[in-house]
């Protein structure tokens, strides 16, 4: 399997040009303020827009294989272009080879200069980046999560037949290799079973023990069985992948009795909105004014006109938290780093008592949104805060990256 | 000084008739925009090979490293049946230097065709000189001693054929800049 690496993203639409990311790269690469020389170069007008030359520290870079000196290379791990100062001789020919004006001379030293992401400094991380006022500039650091889960056997049998480009199965395959092989899977009726994981025609769709329990009882049942489990002296992890509507509807009484007694459970649930499986009918998750074949909008009858669903979201994460759960997040896939970090937490809540996580699972069919957009969606979601990613512990209360979200004020009498 | 590079085709002369013709050789070896010469299963690439210049249809040999590389890239996709193969765009004079501590770039095609603009311009106080060919609104040949910009980013320009008329000022007063900023816009 490939690698990936880490990267320095742009986002032109927040740069406004001041250029703080270039004095920084000066700063640290030349010992100047001189902008000129900063290996990240800003161009391009207010009016215009603004625009990015840096080195895209290509896969199969045009520099290395024009240089006669052999002085740039590929580094395959750190994914970084190298140049080597005592090696080259200085023929400008990388100039020529590159078309991003990634590789410049640096006419304050006679030598070409390229970004080297800041790898051999002491933060290990580009200093452009955090000097960036507008957040226009980004360290992208996902690439960690895909060279070691790459690693990790994908618990469902390929072919599951999701719909194009389904959020939902690329949530519960990462769920699955990290939760791990010991795990016993109870599924009720929904997305997860219905594109096969649980199997049809005699076989299954999931390498570890699996089971389609009710929409009513999938935390009692998963609750027997750790139990059984634990008897017999075998630890294992038991999870449930549930929707939201077999979470917040039906299935609440199974999944908040099992809350309150604290059973040995990691409870997900992926949070689509709706019951997409069956045909987009409303949940009690479905938001306010939100569109499902039993929500619709349009004209109405009877002189009313049809404004979707007219009831807000029940907030399933919340009503958990006030069971005082082990650990209760929410979490998107637009948010990686972040997901894996709640699951890990979440894991490990789940031996000790009920561990609750809540996926905000944007879906391609039932929202009716081009199939590549999955990931699009599911960050617009967070980053206008339409749903919001926290985390509750008993000992922290609600926090939403490392910050407390709860302010009491008592009122003195 | 000395410029130029002369292939010795001396040991394929006496295999051009004949039903086993050999491999057709003008000044170096005929390829096609594939590398592939007249006979099937054999390429040519680099300095010994003769192949489409961007300028002219006439085939040309175009004696400088990132061609060198470029004509190995195709021809070893073509060999091997790469889909992913794109036909040679044609060699363009490119190159930069360092003499009596100045320092010059130079891409493209030093040729004035009818109908097209020669600008220079010079600023003696720091020695910076500028030329530029246009034809229409599209760059020819760009040309500067010590004055700097990214040459593949002007190679680029010229192969993508992109039209600067809109741009045209601003980018003889800093090519570099606006050349980056194109760069960034048209192909990132
Ligand atoms: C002095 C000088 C300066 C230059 N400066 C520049 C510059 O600034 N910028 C630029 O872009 N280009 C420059 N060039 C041109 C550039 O070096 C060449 O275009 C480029 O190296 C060509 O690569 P090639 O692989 O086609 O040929 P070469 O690099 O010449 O490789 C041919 C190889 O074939 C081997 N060979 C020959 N005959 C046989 C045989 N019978 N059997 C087996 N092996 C054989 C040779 O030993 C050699 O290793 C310069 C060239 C010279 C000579
Ligand atoms: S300037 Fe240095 S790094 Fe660039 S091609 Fe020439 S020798 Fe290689």
């Amino acid at each position: 399997m490939g690698r990936g690496y880490n990267t320095i993203a742009f986002d032109a639409a927040k740069c406004d040009g001041c250029g703080d990311c270039m004095t920084a790269c000066a700063t640290v690469k030349t010992g100047t303020d001189d902008k000129a020389r900063s290996r990240i170069q800003i161009v391009g007008s207010e009016s215009d827009g603004f625009e990015l030359a840096l080195c895209r520290q290509c896969g199969d870079p045009k520099c290395v294989t024009v240089c006669p000196a052999a002085a740039l290379t590929k580094n395959y791990d750190t994914g970084v272009i190298e140049w080597n100062a005592a090696k080259c001789v200085d023929c400008l020919l990388c100039t020529i080879g590159c078309t991003y004006a990634g590789i410049a001379l640096d006419a304050g030293v006679g030598h070409v200069a390229k970004c080297d992401m800041c790898y051999a400094s002491p933060a290990g991380a580009p200093a452009c980046v955090p000097a960036c006022p507008h957040d226009a500039l980004t360290y992208i650091t996902t690439s960690r999560i895909y060279n070691e889960v790459g690693d990790w056997e994908d618990l469902f049998a390929p072919g599951l037949a999701g719909c194009q480009g389904c959020n939902t199965e690329l949530l519960m395959r990462h769920t699955l290799r990290r939760v791990g092989p010991d795990t016993v899977l109870a599924t009720p009726p929904g997305c997860v079973p219905g594109m096969g994981s649980v199997g049809f025609n005699g076989t299954t769709g999931t390498k570890i023990p699996v089971f389609h329990p009710l929409l009513t009882n999938t935390a009692a049942m998963l609750a027997g069985i750790k139990r059984q489990y634990k008897r017999v002296g075998r630890e294992i992890t038991a999870l449930a992948i549930a929707g939201d509507g077999g979470a917040s509807d039906v299935g609440f009484q199974s999944l908040s009795g099992a809350a309150e007694r604290n059973e040995q459970i990691l409870f997900m649930v992926v949070d689509n909105e709706g019951y997409m499986n069956t045909g987009m009918q409303r949940s009690s998750c479905t938001p306010y004014g939100a569109w499902t074949s039993t929500t619709p909008v349009g004209k109405g009858s009877g002189g009313m006109p049809a404004q979707g669903k007219t009831q807000d979201a029940k907030n399933l994460p919340l009503i958990m938290v006030n069971h005082r759960c082990e650990y209760v997040a929410t979490a998107s896939t637009a948010y990686m780093e972040d997901l894996y970090d709640k699951l890990d937490k979440a894991i490990q809540a789940s031996k000790r008592g009920f561990a609750y996580l809540h996926v905000y699972s944007p879906c391609t069919t039932g929202w009716r949104f081009p199939t590549d957009q999955n990931m699009e969606v599911a960050r617009k979601a967070v980053e206008t805060n339409f749903v919001m990613l926290w985390e509750y512990t008993r000992a922290t209360a609600c926090t939403s990256r490392g910050r407390s979200m709860i302010r009491c004020r008592s009122r003195s009498i | 000084m000395a410029t130029g590079i002369k292939p010795n085709m001396a040991y394929l002369e006496g295999q051009v008739s004949g039903p086993d013709k050999g491999v057709e050789h003008d000044r170096g070896i005929l390829v096609s925009d594939t590398m592939q010469t007249s006979v099937a299963n054999v390429w040519a690439a680099g300095d010994c090979a003769q192949a489409k210049g961007f300028f002219t249809e006439a085939r040309v040999i175009n004696s400088i490293l990132p061609d060198a590389t470029e004509q190995g890239r195709i021809a070893g996709m073509a060999m091997a049946g790469d889909p992913g193969l794109k036909k040679y765009p044609g060699g363009m004079s490119l190159n930069t230097y360092h003499f009596f501590g100045r320092h010059a770039i130079s891409v493209g095609s030093s040729a004035v065709p009818e109908g097209a603009e020669v600008v220079t311009r010079f600023d003696e106080a720091s020695g910076r000189y500028l030329k530029a060919i246009f034809l229409g609104g599209r760059l020819l040949g760009i040309y500067g001693v010590n004055e700097f910009f990214d040459a593949g980013v002007m190679c680029q320009l010229i192969l993508r054929r992109v039209d600067l008329s809109a741009v045209r000022e601003r980018f003889l007063a800093n090519p570099m800049a606006v050349g980056r900023e194109l760069m960034s816009k048209l192909w990132r």
